[in-house]
């Protein structure tokens, strides 16, 4: 395997009962490539993302990250989760610490750095979205844009291989969307590896180097962000895209 | 001798009594946070056992599990404990049922999200629980722990029928003694009156010192 591959993922399946939310999902991720993932509410993409870190056990399939087989169940399914991020639709952020440690915990219980050291790193993250004076707030005190930039910090901060984002503007109100595309739009010309699934499709097409149109649990298109939005092939992703225009005309006017 | 010159007597009822509350309590909490955690995160079977304990010790009356303990259940283990050592086991057996409800309550108003994210940053189960999940519950059932401090001090009182001697246990003393009930019976209402108050309004003042923004108890 060419070692410039950051995740491999090869016919991936999953179902809850008799629902099947995966048929056969496989993709490939390159060292800081942006990949973006969209497609109708239903349609697995959170599923997906899930399985890859393994929150969910795939019922099929197998997952490399960097080269090792984390579908393996030998693997210290801890220390994988360590070189995934994870920022989620909610935030989750932990509500008992102030941004900082929010920041900090993961470094201090799972790295192990010191208390100090681990303080300086999550400073430097905070101020790498833009945070530093909100160091010592409680998420209750941050607004929604706010709370999703410490999630990236501490996701950032564990200095993983990739970046998962689960549709980390959906929960924001329209005018705390920005903020948080702009910290995402600078990591990614940084080339920080990530999958985002989203429907922001200024975002998709500014930064994401190929795009995934996933339906029914499936990948049925990809390619270049552009040509996938504006020329799709499929009926589905047709239909898809006109939907999302129809919503973004609606709004401009 | 009048009620009064037994007062001295009456109030080293106080220390027994808040020495049952105390054992009680802790022992309630050492034995109701864990079951909590297995009931919340635990296998299907540890779950079933939690359930029943908690059900079985919440079910039967204080005053029955009291002579069940001292007379049949130690006995039968080959057991003799004194009366104070299987009062404060039976409190702490009682409130440990009552204390993984309060805890599990808690632990489920924090929502699975925060668990979810801990794990994603590469915690194991049991550090996730430990460093995120712990210290908001507790934080969140502390109103509820205040007012089972207020029930178990009040509960402490039947352990008069072991002998243990706090507060009621003397005062029968006194009534006795003095054939003379009103007064004795009115003192020991007050002494419990003064320690529920001055005990909840004691670790209201702790909880409001560890207060974090955004994150209150539920009264």
């Amino acid at each position: 395997m060419p070692d410039d591959i950051v995740l491999r993922v090869e016919d991936l399946h999953k179902s809850y009962g008799n629902v099947t939310v995966l048929k056969g999902v496989s993709l490939e991720v390159r060292r800081g490539e942006t990949k973006i993932i969209c497609g109708p509410s239903g349609s697995g993409k959170s599923t997906l993302l899930r399985c890859l870190n393994l929150i969910t056990r795939p019922d099929k399939g197998r997952i490399w990250l960097e080269g090792e087989e984390i579908t393996n169940r030998n693997v210290n399914i801890n220390k994988v989760r360590q070189k995934i991020g994870f920022v989620f639709q909610e935030f989750n952020l932990f509500n008992h610490l102030t941004a900082l440690r929010n920041v900090s915990t993961g470094l201090e219980v799972v790295k192990k750095m010191k208390k100090e050291e681990a303080r300086k790193v999550a400073l430097e993250m905070l101020r790498k979205v833009g945070l530093e004076e909100h160091a010592y707030k409680y998420p209750a005190e941050l607004s929604g844009g706010q709370k999703q930039r410490v999630a990236i910090a501490r996701a950032l901060a564990m200095n993983p291989a990739i970046i998962f984002y689960d549709e980390p503007t959906s929960a924001l109100d329209p005018q705390l969307i920005g903020e948080v595309l702009e910290v995402m739009k600078a990591l990614a010309r940084e080339k920080v590896t990530s999958i985002v699934v989203t429907h922001e499709m200024g975002f998709a097409q500014s930064v994401g180097d190929e795009m995934l149109f996933m339906y029914d649990g499936m990948i049925i298109e990809r390619g270049p962000p552009q040509e996938v939005i504006q020329n799709p092939k499929c009926e589905q992703a047709k239909r898809f895209f006109q939907k999302i225009h129809e919503l973004y005309a609606r709004e401009e006017r | 001798m009048t009620v009064w010159d037994y007062l001295p007597y009456i109030l080293e009822g106080v220390w027994w009594t808040l020495g049952l509350v105390a054992g009680g309590l802790a022992l309630g909490f050492i034995i109701g946070l864990p079951l909590s955690i297995a009931q919340v995160y635990g296998h299907r079977i540890l779950k079933a056992i939690v359930e029943v304990y908690a059900w079985f010790f919440r079910s039967v009356p204080l005053l029955v599990l009291l002579f069940l303990f001292y007379w049949g259940v130690f006995p039968a283990l080959g057991y003799k404990l004194d009366p104070p050592t299987c009062s404060i086991l039976v409190l702490g057996f009682r409130s440990g049922g009552y204390q993984s409800q309060i805890f599990r309550g808690a632990i489920q108003s924090i929502g699975e999200g925060q668990y979810i994210a801990a794990r994603t940053l590469g915690m194991s189960k049991l550090q996730g629980i430990y460093h995120i999940i712990l210290p908001q519950a507790l934080r969140i059932a502390f109103p509820g722990w205040v007012n089972e401090y207020a029930i178990i001090l009040k509960d402490s009182a039947i352990c008069f029928v072991l002998g243990v001697m706090e507060i009621l246990t003397r005062t029968r003393y006194v009534v006795m003694a003095t054939l003379e009930p009103l007064l004795p019976y009115f003192i020991a209402g007050g002494l419990f009156i003064v320690l529920t108050y001055g005990g909840t309004k004691l670790v209201n003042m702790v909880y409001e010192k560890t207060k974090i923004p955004g994150l209150i108890g539920r009264m």
